[in-house]
């Protein structure tokens, strides 16, 4: 590990990243406008009406799962007076639209990384204490907005996701009131410490069981881990992050709006399919939808993934699962 | 209703002959520099957000099916006429600060009663948003 604690080593820096982001964006949008519903569970379907998208803290009291379908949660809202709401994204690209706007007054260099989240900087010159500000931050947005933002600051955009995620943690909440500033090498420690790698940025499922096995499980364990061997064995996108934990900025922001790398059309069939022919008609439906898509944007693609899945949900019944991909050299134009 | 912001290029020069009585000239040489209906009523886009009234408590100040600009960012003060949430309903009201720190949410409709702030709804009253304009079609 020789050399690595010079890396580590907090230097006159003044610029950090932050990442502002809604806490439950698509539920507080809804709410927003219907104050009635404040203290109540509710819940986002899916633009299909098919499974929750998104919850608040009530219906996650009820133990409603993230993507369970609707007629499973449906009684449970009934029961306690909540409510679920269809995914209206006019309402809610207008309030992302709003939040942004908000944020680009805030925030230096603001970039829109998605519906609900923004990266930019601060400057200690300009905002020296960064806590004082983050707060300003989330006040500002609470009031002209109505929103509840979680704010995370740090000295690379990993981290300040790592930020971002400790102020999100009930536990710590009272203590942080969801804003979280990584500004000493001890609180990145801290954090580190305690973020198991899963819930690191860019660290996929996959990546993570395998540095399971390596002993590597928090992110500590994987900023003190050996770069090279690292490096030679997960490829240049682990060894990027395991760069930022350390404070090197390393990962370039792709802005959302800019052409979409992939298009996905999936769906929960509305009943049990047993039959190959229902199974094939409706994988061309879908497939009818991506190649609609793709057309709309103009664009080329190069790969054709199709996967099923049997219901999760239902893990007594057996299950399977399987993904297939076809890639051309060439560009396709479907 | 809350209905979503959306800009247009509409601008249109402003007579600045007053209107008493009577019809303006519509050759009047006294015409400003053309203005635009959004910079004049929306000065904070971001934050703004626009409600149509349904109920007559704020007449004659602000007659029924008024669309209402609200902006949140602006902080209510005494006399500022704002949107409040009021036991989870959309309210609009006059808001009146006393000198012991108490609050009134008026209407101006005197057949409407007032609001009272105390200790046993205040933490179910919330100031949303301060209204700026109205426009009424008529």
């Amino acid at each position: 590990m020789g050399g690595c604690h010079l890396i580590y080593k907090t230097t006159l820096m003044t610029v950090y990243w932050v990442l502002a982001d809604i806490n439950g964006a698509y539920v507080s949008f809804c709410t927003l406008f219907n104050p009635q519903l404040k203290g109540k569970p509710i819940g986002v379907l899916s633009s299909n009406q098919g499974n929750v998208i998104a919850r608040n803290q009530e219906i996650k009291n009820l133990g409603v799962k993230m993507s369970e379908p609707a007629f499973r949660v449906k009684p449970i809202i009934d029961k306690n007076d909540g409510q679920l709401f269809g995914s209206n994204f006019t309402l809610f690209g207008d309030m992302s639209q709003r939040f942004h706007e908000e944020l680009e007054m805030l925030i230096i260099n603001s970039s829109r990384y998605s519906v609900d989240e923004a990266f930019g900087n601060l400057d200690t010159n300009l905002m020296p204490d960064l806590k004082e500000y983050g707060t300003y931050i989330q006040s500002t947005i609470r009031k002209n907005l109505g929103l509840e933002v979680g704010i995370g600051i740090g000295r690379t955009k990993t981290l300040a996701k790592i930020a971002s995620w400790a102020s999100k943690l009930k536990k710590w909440k009272s203590t942080t009131n969801g804003v979280v500033v990584l500004d000493t090498l001890e609180k990145e420690t801290w954090a580190l410490q305690r973020i198991p790698v899963i819930d690191i940025w860019g660290c996929g499922s996959k990546t993570t069981s395998k540095l399971d096995r390596q002993a590597i499980s928090t992110g500590k364990d994987l900023r003190d881990s050996d770069l090279k061997a690292m490096q030679t064995m997960y490829g240049v996108t682990l060894e990027r992050t395991i760069l930022e934990l350390r404070g090197v900025n390393a990962i370039e922001l792709k802005n959302y709006n800019d052409p979409r790398e992939q298009i996905c059309v999936s769906r929960t069939m509305g009943s049990i399919v047993t039959d190959m022919n229902t199974l094939r008609s409706s994988l061309s439906s879908h497939a009818k939808e991506a190649a609609i898509k793709l057309r709309r944007q103009n664009f080329w693609c190069r790969t054709v993934t199709v996967f099923i899945a049997t219901n999760p949900f239902k893990p007594n019944d057996p299950q399977y699962q399987k993904t297939l991909s076809i890639e051309q050299i060439f560009y396709w134009k479907v | 209703m809350i209905h979503k912001l959306k800009t247009s290029s509409y601008r249109l020069p402003l007579l600045y002959q007053k209107v008493s009585a009577g019809f303006p000239n519509p050759c009047s040489e006294f015409i400003s520099k053309p203005i635009s209906l959004d910079e004049l009523l929306i000065t904070r886009p971001s934050s703004t957000f626009m409600i149509r009234v349904d109920g007559l408590s704020m007449t004659p100040t602000i007659p029924n099916g008024a669309i209402l600009i609200v902006d949140k960012s602006i902080n209510a003060t005494s006399n500022s006429i704002v949107v409040a949430i009021v036991d989870g309903d959309f309210i609009v009201k006059e808001l009146i600060i006393n000198k012991d720190k108490t609050a009134i949410l008026h209407s101006h409709n005197p057949e409407y009663i007032d609001i009272i702030i105390n200790e046993r709804n205040q933490d179910t009253t919330e100031i949303w948003g301060v209204v700026t304009s109205y426009i009424k079609q008529l």
